[in-house]
């Protein structure tokens, strides 16, 4: 069982996310753009990784290391494996202390890919 | 089936597999091309217009317009022997819904479509 101490840490801060990319227009997106964009979408076309997305985007402070996922079907080498992948697809960055890797949402990457569809509402 | 009582915010495997599909569809750089072109005219486009807009040939659009329609994402209109297609403004508004549901944002309300309590 893990220790569940109740910690006062304040949640992702969406406010905070500069969208990275420029707003929506009739501009074609650059390839570059495109590209990144897919990956991003890609690491989030496994149901698996998609939870353990949503878990660290959830997780108290905003950030989780794989010491603190369990309970999500997999082991934890596996879990591991997907951190990763989110994170090459820049959805998540990530810092050594001691001996794990802590995981955290990379703002800039959702506002991103939200902002892409969203601005064509308007 | 295996609730889990600590967040009831984290997206449930239902869902997750939902969005994972919604998300493959996307994730292709000549998709999101397409898609950004479509919601960017806001209007509905023939393939020609379209091939004429992008990089790639004719069937390589017509292919991933396909996909994109699978999902909804576009919708097609047959007219006479050609096909037309414009971006589902449905789609737009639940897709950032659907990432406020990832991130577990409470703020969002999510459009519900199953109906679980019965």
């Amino acid at each position: 069982m893990s220790n569940l101490e109740v910690v006062n840490l304040p949640l992702l801060e969406p406010e905070a996310a500069a969208p990275c990319c420029p707003p929506l227009t009739s501009a074609p997106l650059s390839e570059e753009d495109s590209a990144r964009m897919a990956a991003m979408f890609k690491a989030l076309s496994d149901p698996v990784r998609l939870r353990l997305f949503s878990r660290v985007a959830s997780h108290e402070g905003g950030e989780a290391c794989v010491c603190d996922i369990q309970d999500v079907g997999v082991s934890q080498p596996t879990v591991s494996h997907h951190l990763k992948k989110l994170r090459e697809a820049g959805l998540l960055t990530s810092e050594r202390r001691g001996t794990w890797v802590y995981y955290r949402v990379a703002p800039s990457a959702l506002a991103a890919m939200a902002g892409m569809l969203t601005a064509a509402t308007d | 089936m295996n609730q889990s009582n600590c967040t009831s915010t984290v997206v449930d495997a239902e869902t997750a597999e939902l969005y994972a599909s919604l998300f493959k569809a996307l994730a292709d750089p000549t998709r999101i091309q397409l898609l950004h072109l479509l919601a960017a005219e806001g209007r509905p486009m023939s393939v020609g217009e379209i091939v004429g807009r992008s990089p790639v040939g004719q069937s390589t659009v017509s292919h991933h317009l396909k996909v994109l329609a699978e999902v909804r994402f576009v919708l097609p209109e047959k007219q006479g022997t050609s096909t037309r297609y414009q971006v589902n403004r449905a789609c737009l508004t639940v897709f950032p819904a659907a990432v406020a549901a990832i991130l577990a944002e409470p703020r969002t309300e999510l459009p519900r479509e199953d109906d679980r309590g019965r």
